[in-house]
Parts: structure tokens; C-alpha cells; sequence
């Protein structure tokens, strides 16, 4: 080839290279409407950190899995507790004793977690209101708990606003995968539920939630840059979720109700395809004995439970929809007891509750209402026991108390009635003696292989060596 | 003609060595073993399985590339005939391959290779470290009864999955192994070449060198080159693609896999992408069911079926202008679609292996206690990432659009070589955009 021939194909080549990335620039999606790197997930989650590795030597928690949850942990009692003033509020005396209940939780989230400084001085505060309106609570004083309730609100204002705009992206690189998977996807639950709530009140008139929804949704988009890139199927589902929040915040923007209500119908679906992957993913993933994580499928299972005892009523009363919500409930249940290694303190109250599931697991799939009826009550007591057992034993489960010994509940795993979702791409790892069994046989039958062929080729080689003479 | 490589003394000492390959058998060999020793009794989570990271985060994104640069080179010291050729040696019964087997083996690597594609999706095995060591046993059982009946390396040739695969994209390969002729056709040494000498023995991919006109068998093991009494052969540099332009004796079945690996390496980055779950509802409308298994199966076929029929309308179209017969027209100008393949598959591949490299060294000091770290396991950026992605795919379009037309000029002379070209040239646009355009998507990780 001559060589200007050959220099005006390298040009021809260099140009149409040159093409195919500018033409790849061009097809190209555009950009994440938020920071996000297009090809999100590609960060190496940690492996989880092994019980009480982190804070044996502190009497307090500080991993960052383990902050994030019992922010949740907080902002949802005080959530309750404020819910629980109005009841106290309006005549309902019942509603003082769930009021304690809500500030002891508080006080023991408070007192045994290490805040970040950014926090801590509304820790403080809510620490010093605690003081006040504990007393308060005992003797029934209603004028002295309301200002201190109302500084806790504020106070808790204040931290959710320092957790989502700084806490949270300075600890991304930190946390451990499998936990942090679990405890953002509890956040996101959360938040889209308060958002629906918002919206309701919204749509009834209330013409702040609609501001309050906003700065939510903005919680959202931090919150999906959280998610670990552990699971595919489960970073998938976040994306789905996080490309629907930009028409939420323009329709909450533009005050626009039904265009509010449409855009979180769709969020709502992504949420519920997240949790599918979810717990498909959790299903399929080894038990994990990381404190966070016991504490995150703690959380986890109160909240499917809690909505058990909302869906089979419901059910029962004829809305069939439910029906399908509380086998999800049962499901999800069933999949979070056998996703954590729990410490022995709590797993008597999960065994019970474990057994008490089947019966209604059963009623639910015969659609026998007095059944289901029946079995309920049983998992709701259980349940409770679970919570009292939970927050009797925060800093063992936290994995800051040792007097306990976190087991692994391959028991409490292989013993359960679990529907397997279809929703999924991978099919779980079969038992470790069916893995022994197949590699055994694999083994076996590799071996007879050899000896066949050893022996025959011995037999062939004597038929034809020559006789000796 | 390009310079023999083999005139380089050291190169050829190396090569006629009787330590090699062996010694690098004995090293893949090791790593094998720990592979399989990791994927079965190591983390059963993938993204903290060393196995896991050695199999799909570096051996797999490299062994095309490795095809390209090597041709089949990693057949050559692949465990797999490591083990076939040590049972063979013990207990081997040295049976002649079946007639069966000859006839329809590619079919067969065909067949088996969509089917653990398939079986990937809906059971998971890269992203199960027990699904990929079980898979390599079971690999391991079908090496073992073929070495231990069978002649030489009927597993490599006959039977490998990845063996049709291997093939094609080392038509494309640049290293070129090849006897010379004028030498040959003096030869008195009873073709030593494939039927062995006392200095070795013959090939073990049943290839006759001094017929050998492609690379689609060779692994370059240099049996040859040890048992050729007359220094008859030649390694020799060549561009990229080039042996596709002069394929003698094109096969349907060789085609039609080029054109399949195409359907396959679309559904490997559909399903990693976002747009995956839109398609699977949109499935679960018609099918009216959501299980996976059933919705998978469809996508996986109609993404088998699409390049197939796009190659087959092409050749109906293309028929008009040369004259060949349909099966004529795909068999010749499937080959072509090879280098785009090729580049859409390493493009995959570049993704997982920058994106996630790091993941390979995190994994490995796991193995002696080091915690895995938090921090990103991409080794460069993913605008980087996208544009080599982008580079390679041009390159690879560019390869199959020169192949068609000299596949065309070589067949039709100066005729008809405009019409036919056209025909595949759009083809291989309308592919090369696709890909371009998938490449452009934000795509899921493998660990």
C-alpha cells in the first residue's frame, strides 16, 4: 500500500471514531436530575461489620448505619409522641401512657447513641426537654409537657434538616452495604408514607403540607443517593423511584394537587418495586449479624406488623385489595426473622411470633376470615412482646452491650413458610447439604469416570499385547 | 505478507520449549483451583467473593480482548484442557470422535451457549458464587468423560460452550499461526504436524497445519512447531478482521452464531439497564403473568430472533443484487457481523471491569482478613468508561462495514459489490446504533 493511501485510511479511521463517541454523546441518556453518576452503583459495599466490632470498647453507638436508624427510631416516637399530646390533648387519657412509652424510646435513643457534633447540641436539648416532660407525664401535667414537647419537635426539626443536607452525604463512603441497603429503603418507606400522608391532609385543605411534602421529596432525592450499589435488581428500583421525583416536586412547586396526587401514584409504585427487590434480595442474602442490620429488620418488622393489624381487619371488613398487602406483610415478615442474626434477648419473642404467623399465613391463602380473625390477635401480642423485648434490650441489639451472644437463626430461617416472590433474577442458593450433595455426586460420578476408563484402557492394552512365548 | 515472528530466535525458543505451554497451564491450573475453592466455600455474597471477582470482574472482560490479541491463546492454557490432557494421560481410551460430534458440534457449543446465557439470567450465576462454581463442576464432569474416552481435545473442539465463541472472534485475531506451503509440499514426515513424533504429539485440536487457513481451531499451544521437522511454521501479524474478508468455505452454523452472540450481547445490557423494568411490565401486560422465568424467556428469544431476521431480511434484500441463495448470502456475510460482536461485547465488558475493577484487589485482601472497602471500585470514571465504550464500538462497526464490503468484493468481484454491500452495511448500522445507544444508558453492575 502506498503510503499516502495508507495515511488517508488511518485519517478515514481516526474520523470515524471520532463519530462514534460524538454520536454516543449524542444518543446518550440525559443526565441524573441529581448528582448521580450515570452509572450509579458503582461503589464496593463493605462487608458487614461483625457484632459489637465497632463499640466494644465505647458504651455507645457510632457507626453510621447505625445513627441513620435511630434517627428513624427518633423522629418516628417523637412523631408518635406529638400524635399522642393531641390525643392527650383532646380527652383521650389512654393516650398518656403511649406518650411515656414514646419519651422513654427517646430517651434511650438518645442516651446511647454517639451524635454527630452537628446534632448534638439538639440532642442536648431534647435530652434536657425529656427531663421536664417525663415528670410531666407521671403527674399529668399537661401545661408543663406541651412546651417541652414542642421544644423536641423543634429540636427534631432542626436534626432531620442537619442529617439530609450534610450528615448523610458525609458518611456515604463508611457504611456498610447490606445494613445501609436496608435501613435507606426503611427511609424511603417512611418518608413517601409522610408525603401521602401530607398530600391527604393537603387535599383537605391543609395549605402547609404542601410545603412540608416538598422539603420531604427533597429528602428523598438525598436519600436515593444513599442506597449502596449492592443488589442490581435493588439499584434499578431506586432509579425507577428517583426519575419519578422530579415531576412530585414540580407539581408540589406549582401547588398542583392532582398532578401531586398522579406523581406520587408513581413514586408509590416504584416504592413497591423496591420492595419487592428488596426483600427478594434480603431473601437471598446471608443472614447478617451486624448490629444495624438486627436493628433495621427490627424496625422493619414492627412496621410490617403494624400494618398487618391495619390490613386484615380491612380484609375481613370486604376491601379484598388488602388481602393481598397483608400477605406481603406476612411475607416480608417471614423474610426479615430469617434475615438478621438475632441476639438471644429478643429471640424467644420472635420464635413465638414466627409460630404465631402460620396460622394466619394459612388463613390468609384459604381466605378463611374467622381464621384469620382468629390467628391475629396472637401475632399482634407476640409482636408487642417483641418491642418490649427490642427496647429492653437496645444496647444489646445495638451491639453495645455484651452480655448477650448475637446467634445465627439459621433455624428460625429454615423453619419458615415462605411464599417466594417471582418478581426476581435470582434463584435463592439452595441449603448447604443440598450443596454438599450435588458437589458430592459430581465428585462421585467424576470418579467412577476415571476408574471405568482406567479399566478399560487396561483391559484394551492387554487383549493387545502379544502372547508370550 | 507480514514478517515471521517465529524468525525471532528467543520467540521461537520460548514457543519449540517443552515448558511450554505447561508452565502456564500449571499457573492457571493453581488459580482455577482457587476460583472454585471460593465460589463454593467462600462469601456467598458475590460482591465479596474473590471468585467471583477473578471469573466476571477480570477473566471474562478479557478473554475477548484476548481473542482479538491471541486468538484462541487462552484455549491453550485453560484448566479445563490442563485437566482433559491429564486424564487423557492416566486413563485416556483414546476413542475417535464421534461422528455425531463432527457433524454437529458447533451446533451443540451453539445450543449449550445460549443455554447457560439463559440460565445466567433466570438463575444467576455470575451473581451467585455457588451458581458459578457449580457451573465449573459441572464443566469439569463433561472435560473429565471426554478426556478420559475421547481423543486428543474433543472437549476444546467439539464441545466447550465457549468454544464456538472462541472461534469466531479469533477469525479476527491479529496473531496468525500458518505452515508455509512451499515448505510443506516438500515435507517427508508423514504429516508429524498432526499425526505427532517422537517430539511431540500431534494436534490437539485435530487441525492439519499445512491445510489450516484459519484461527478458529488453533491455540496456539505450538505442538506443531515442536513436531515439524522442517521449521515449517510461521506466526505472522496481520490486520484485525482480515481473515474474515477470504472465509473459503463459509459455514451457516458459524454465522449464524456471529449473528445470535449479537442477540445475546443485546440481552446481556438490556437487562442491566433501567428501561429493563419498563420492558418486563409492559411483558407482564401481554403475558399476563409476572414470573420472571416466563417474561425472561420471551425477551431472551425475541433478542435472539431480532438479529436473525434482521440478518435474514438483509440477505432476501441482498439476493436481488448478487444472486446467491438466501442461506448462501447469510452464511457469507454473517462472518462479517463478527468485529462488531466483538467490540459490543468487550464495550460490555469495559463497563464491569473499569466500573468494578477495584472490587478484584478488595476481594483478594478479604482473603487474609482486610476489610473491603467502602470506597468506589471503578478505576476510572464513567464518562472515561463511556467513551472507550464508544471508541471500541466504532472500531468494531468500522471492522464489520470493511469485512462486508471485502467479503463482497472477494465474492462478486467489481459487479455487484456495491448492492450487496449496501444491503449489510445498514445491518451493521442499524446495530451499531443500537449498542451506541444502549451504551448510553445507565447500566446495573455485575457484583
Amino acid at each position: 500500500m502506498k503510503a499516502p493511501d495508507r495515511l488517508v485510511r488511518y485519517v478515514v479511521v481516526l474520523c470515524a471514531l471520532f463519530l462514534s463517541v460524538l454520536l454516543g454523546k449524542c444518543v446518550q441518556s440525559p443526565p441524573m436530575p441529581t448528582n448521580m453518576s450515570s452509572h450509579a452503583g458503582m461503589v464496593t459495599p463493605t462487608a458487614p461489620a461483625p457484632a459489637n466490632a465497632s463499640n466494644t470498647s465505647k458504651d455507645k453507638v457510632t457507626s453510621p448505619d447505625s445513627i441513620h436508624l435511630a434517627f428513624l427510631e427518633l423522629t418516628s416516637n417523637i412523631s408518635d409522641l406529638q400524635s399522642n399530646l393531641a390525643k392527650w390533648r383532646a380527652g383521650d387519657q389512654s393516650a398518656i401512657a403511649l406518650a411515656q412509652t414514646n419519651a422513654n424510646r427517646i430517651k434511650v435513643v438518645i442516651d446511647r447513641v454517639e451524635w454527630p457534633v452537628a446534632i448534638e447540641s439538639n440532642t442536648s436539648k431534647i435530652k434536657d426537654a425529656l427531663a421536664i416532660l417525663l415528670p410531666a407525664l407521671q403527674s399529668r401535667d399537661l401545661a408543663s409537657a406541651e412546651p417541652a414537647v414542642q421544644i423536641i419537635r423543634d429540636s427534631s426539626e432542626a436534626i432531620t434538616n442537619v442529617f439530609y443536607s450534610t450528615w448523610l452525604a458525609s458518611v456515604k463512603e463508611s457504611r456498610s452495604a447490606p445494613a445501609a441497603t436496608q435501613i435507606v429503603y426503611l427511609d424511603l418507606l417512611f418518608k413517601i408514607r409522610e408525603i401521602e400522608t401530607l398530600i391527604g391532609k393537603w387535599s383537605k385543605g391543609d395549605q402547609d403540607s404542601p410545603i412540608i411534602a416538598r422539603t420531604k421529596t427533597n429528602q428523598l432525592s438525598v436519600l436515593t443517593q444513599q442506597m449502596p450499589s449492592m443488589a442490581m435488581v435493588i439499584v434499578l428500583q431506586v432509579r425507577s423511584l428517583e426519575r419519578g421525583l422530579p415531576m412530585l416536586k414540580a407539581s408540589l412547586d406549582a401547588r398542583n394537587l392532582a398532578a401531586s396526587q398522579q406523581a406520587l401514584k408513581g413514586v408509590n409504585n416504584s416504592l413497591h418495586d423496591l420492595g419487592h427487590a428488596f426483600y427478594v434480595w434480603a431473601q437471598s442474602a446471608p443472614v447478617d449479624n451486624s448490629p444495624a442490620t438486627v436493628q433495621a429488620s427490627y424496625f422493619d418488622l414492627a412496621r410490617n406488623l403494624t400494618d398487618l393489624r391495619t390490613n386484615v381487619p380491612a380484609w375481613i371488613k370486604g376491601d379484598e385489595a388488602s388481602l393481598n398487602l397483608a400477605q406481603e406483610n406476612l411475607d416480608n415478615a417471614s423474610v426479615l426473622i430469617a434475615h438478621a442474626a438475632w441476639a438471644n434477648a429478643i429471640k424467644p419473642s420472635l420464635v413465638k411470633t414466627q409460630s404465631s404467623l402460620t396460622p394466619l399465613i394459612q388463613a390468609l391463602a384459604l381466605k378463611d376470615k374467622t381464621l384469620a380473625q382468629r390467628s391475629l390477635q396472637p401475632v399482634l401480642d407476640n409482636s408487642n412482646e417483641v418491642t418490649s423485648a427490642y427496647y429492653g434490650n437496645w444496647g444489646v441489639l445495638a451491639g453495645i452491650d455484651s452480655d448477650t451472644q448475637a446467634t445465627q437463626s439459621s433455624t428460625l430461617a429454615t423453619s419458615l413458610v415462605v411464599r417466594s416472590h417471582t418478581h426476581g433474577v435470582v434463584l435463592p442458593d439452595p441449603p448447604d447439604w443440598l450443596k454438599t450433595w450435588m458437589v458430592g455426586v459430581l465428585l462421585i460420578v467424576n470418579v467412577i469416570v476415571i476408574g471405568v476408563a482406567g479399566f478399560l484402557k487396561s483391559t484394551t492394552a492387554k487383549k493387545r499385547m502379544p502372547k508370550q512365548v | 505478507m507480514s514478517a515471521n515472528l517465529l524468525s525471532n530466535r528467543w520467540l521461537r525458543q520460548v514457543l519449540a520449549s517443552r515448558w511450554y505451554p505447561g508452565i502456564l497451564q500449571a499457573i492457571t491450573a493453581v488459580v482455577f483451583v482457587l476460583i472454585v475453592w471460593q465460589l463454593l466455600v467462600g462469601p456467598t455474597a458475590a460482591y465479596m467473593n474473590f471468585g467471583t471477582a477473578l471469573t466476571w470482574i477480570l477473566w471474562w472482560p478479557l478473554l475477548p480482548i484476548g481473542f482479538v490479541l491471541l486468538g484462541r491463546f487462552w484455549c491453550a492454557i485453560c484448566p479445563f484442557g490442563t485437566l482433559s490432557d491429564l486424564v487423557q494421560k492416566f486413563v485416556g481410551n483414546q476413542r475417535p470422535v464421534p461422528a455425531f460430534l463432527k457433524k454437529y458440534g458447533i451446533w451443540i457449543i451453539d445450543a449449550l451457549f445460549i443455554l447457560i446465557t439463559w440460565f445466567d439470567h433466570v438463575g444467576g450465576i455470575v451473581s451467585s458464587p455457588w451458581g458459578s462454581g457449580l457451573l465449573l463442576l459441572l464443566l469439569t464432569t463433561g472435560v473429565i468423560i471426554s478426556g478420559a474416552f475421547m481423543q486428543r481435545r474433543t472437549w476444546c473442539r467439539y464441545l466447550c460452550f465457549l468454544g464456538g465463541l472462541a472461534g469466531n472472534y479469533s477469525r479476527s485475531g491479529i496473531l496468525a499461526l500458518r505452515a508455509n506451503q512451499k515448505i510443506c509440499s516438500t515435507c517427508q514426515a508423514k504429516a508429524a504436524c498432526y499425526n505427532g513424533s517422537e517430539k511431540g504429539p500431534g494436534c490437539p485440536m485435530f487441525e492439519f497445519p499445512r491445510q489450516m487457513t484459519s484461527n478458529a481451531s488453533c491455540t496456539l499451544c505450538a505442538t506443531c512447531i515442536k513436531t515439524c521437522p522442517n521449521d515449517a511454521l510461521e506466526l505472522t501479524l496481520r490486520p484485525p478482521s482480515k481473515e474474515l474478508w477470504f472465509i473459503a468455505k463459509p459455514k451457516f452454523e458459524e454465522a449464524f452464531l456471529a449473528v445470535v452472540i449479537m442477540g445475546i450481547v443485546l440481552v446481556q445490557n438490556i437487562t442491566m439497564l433501567e428501561i429493563w423494568n419498563g420492558i418486563l411490565k409492559e411483558l407482564e401486560q401481554y403475558t399476563g403473568t409476572n414470573n420472571y422465568l416466563v417474561n425472561f424467556t420471551i425477551t431472551f428469544l425475541i433478542a435472539m430472533a431480532v438479529p436473525v431476521g434482521l440478518l435474514f431480511l438483509a440477505t432476501v434484500i441482498a439476493r436481488q443484487f448478487n444472486g446467491d441463495s438466501l442461506a448462501q448470502n447469510f452464511a457469507k456475510f454473517g462472518y462479517a457481523i463478527i468485529p462488531l460482536d466483538i467490540a459490543a461485547h468487550i464495550g460490555h465488558n469495559v463497563y464491569h471491569f473499569l466500573g468494578e475493577g477495584r472490587a478484584i484487589a478488595d476481594t483478594g485482601m478479604a482473603l487474609f482478613g482486610n476489610p473491603i472497602p467502602m470506597t468506589s471500585a471503578a478505576l476510572v470514571s464513567t464518562p472515561i468508561i463511556q467513551v472507550i465504550q464508544y471508541l471500541i464500538l466504532g472500531l468494531g462497526a468500522l471492522g464489520s462495514l470493511y469485512a462486508a464490503y471485502a467479503i463482497a468484493k472477494n465474492q462478486y468481484g467489481k459487479t455487484r459489490v456495491w448492492q450487496s454491500f449496501a444491503c449489510y452495511a445498514i445491518l451493521i448500522a442499524v446495530f451499531y446504533l443500537l449498542n451506541l445507544w444502549l451504551f448510553g444508558l445507565p447500566m446495573g453492575m455485575r457484583m
